[in-house]
């Protein structure tokens, strides 16, 4: 959890910045449409009919001026935000408008026709006799790539834009939107809906009770870490590769460079599962879509590398069925995912009270005014889940049971402050690609770390994932989508 | 990392391990036991 030195952490930020968003689409409720003129992209065979305002009421505005105004009202959004994180505001703004644009041309190029059509009717629709079947989401995968050319081969050009490249800042913000989204699809399932919620708790079990008590004891008897060592890397691979990390280091209290490093090499790793397995996904599990979902939340270890398997997995999954006639509907996969994924965040901080109390106690008795104190657990809780949870609760109350006309209204609003939460996704796939410099983390003795990752993620993590996904979430399906 | 000390497991690191897995799999078929019904 990146947090400058004096200003407001990343975590508050997206907290604020995706409330934000959220309100001003409700306004929709009131009859007014103040966020109608942002961006979205359609799948494309002629440029200039590629990108639209996402409401009609702005369509004078055309693709390109939807697409500056998306630019221009994000730079200055983003920017106060940085200095509310007292970041430089000269290199933000020169760095978001790097990251943004490239971020948005790989988006746009993803939606290219014959990367991303799935259905037959759609390849004569478009003129085209081949296609990836990639979906428009394919954009987020060439962001990634983008982002690992960037980071991996212009070096210079990555440290000229750092000051904008917060993949945890953008895909706190889109899971705070999210929330709005997930909460619409709730109001109108509620029984689908309490039943994903309750066979989450499962994930929390998984990933504090046994993943993390499997590595730690790889680490230290089969590999022989140190304690410091041992638990920031059973947290990261076990919980959450950046928040849980840190803050097991700050609990054991290991030297910075520790949980660091184990966050650097997660993220490495994240971005190769987020390569793998949601292809894999759709391979094998194709016909347990929420399996697969849950699956991806389990398994890949950081926030933005999770949700985003979750989206990739549901694209290609819904192509999948949408191509044998069964069409079900959008983001129940993804709500999956990212509900794993949460449910294990949540007890990040009381997870990291528990270690500081037997560390501090029993294994590095400190005296007694440097003990772990309580109020450690709410400074350690991811503050970003505050705003997921009300985005989610304020939906399900004013659509549950509501006329038919408001629902849609909601709908129509959530649909904006999507078109948003997409935006800050493929931001952060780039951005996840430009932190990742292989060849850096290499040169600092990384390698050890890495055949631990390697054993337990391969000898364990996925498959105890994959099972447990598939006892708790098997045979649930999403809801068919309607004609 | 190169100069990490030797540190034997201790009897408190086993229990840790011992109870945290314990707990895990008990928690589990309790839990897979309730969403049958539900």
């Amino acid at each position: 959890m990146d947090q400058s030195a004096k200003g407001l952490s990343e975590d508050w930020l997206s907290v604020w910045i995706g409330l934000l968003v959220f309100v001003l689409a409700l306004g929709l409720l009131a009859g007014a449409d103040v966020l109608g003129w942002v961006v979205t992209t359609a799948v494309w065979t002629e440029l200039s009919k590629a990108l639209n305002p996402v409401s009609k009421a702005y369509s004078g505005l055309g693709g390109a001026g939807a697409l500056i105004a998306t630019y221009l009202a994000l730079l200055v959004v983003m920017t106060a935000g940085a200095a509310a994180l007292k970041a430089d505001l000269k290199r933000f703004a020169l760095g978001f408008t790097a990251v943004f644009w490239i971020s948005y041309l790989a988006w746009i190029a993803g939606s290219y026709a014959n990367f991303a059509v799935t259905t037959p009717g759609d390849m004569q629709k478009f003129g085209i006799s081949w296609s990836l079947k990639l979906t428009n989401e394919g954009g987020f995968i060439l962001a990634l790539v983008a982002g690992l050319v960037v980071g991996n081969f212009f070096p210079g050009f990555a440290a000229w834009m750092k000051e904008a490249v917060r993949p945890e800042l953008y895909i706190k913000t889109a899971i705070v939107l999210l929330g709005g989204f997930l909460g619409i699809m709730a109001a109108t399932q509620p029984v689908l809906a309490k039943s994903i919620l309750f066979r989450g708790l499962a994930a929390i079990i998984e990933a504090y009770l046994i993943y993390w008590a499997v590595v730690y004891f790889v680490a230290r008897k089969w590999f022989g870490f140190s304690r410091e060592w041992a638990a920031p890397l059973a947290s990261g691979i076990s919980i959450c590769g950046v928040s849980a990390a840190i803050a097991t280091g700050g609990a054991i209290r290991a030297r910075p460079i520790v949980p660091i490093m184990v966050a650097s090499l997660v993220v490495i790793f994240a971005v190769v599962e987020l390569l793998i397995l949601p292809f894999v996904a759709n391979a094998f599990l194709a016909h347990e879509p929420m399996v697969a979902g849950a699956w991806m939340g389990l398994a890949v270890k950081t926030d933005g590398a999770a949700v985003a398997s979750g989206a990739i997995a549901e694209s290609l999954i819904l192509a999948t069925n949408a191509a044998e006639g069964v069409n079900y509907v959008k983001g129940w996969i993804l709500g999956t995912a990212a509900t794993v994924k949460i449910f294990i965040d949540i007890f990040i901080g009381i997870w990291a009270f528990i270690l500081a109390y037997i560390w501090t106690n029993h294994i590095e008795v400190r005296a007694a005014g440097d003990k772990a104190k309580i109020g450690e657990i709410w400074e350690r809780f991811p503050k970003f889940i505050i705003g997921y949870v009300l985005t989610f609760v304020v939906v399900l109350v004013v659509a549950f049971g509501a006329e038919p006309a408001t629902t849609a209204k909601i709908r129509a609003a959530m649909g904006e402050a999507n078109t948003f939460r997409v935006i800050f996704f493929i931001m952060t796939f780039f951005t996840i690609g430009v932190m990742s410099n292989f060849r850096k983390l290499w040169e600092e003795g990384i390698g050890k770390l890495a055949a631990v990752y390697v054993v337990c993620l391969f000898g364990f993590v996925i498959w105890v994932g994959l099972v447990i996904s598939w006892v708790f979430f098997g045979g649930v399906k999403p809801p068919l989508a309607a004609g | 990392m190169r100069k990490m000390p030797v540190e034997p497991l201790l009897p408190v690191e086993k229990k840790l391990i011992g109870w945290s897995l314990g707990a895990g799999l008990v928690l589990l078929v309790i839990l897979i036991f309730a969403t049958r019904g539900t």
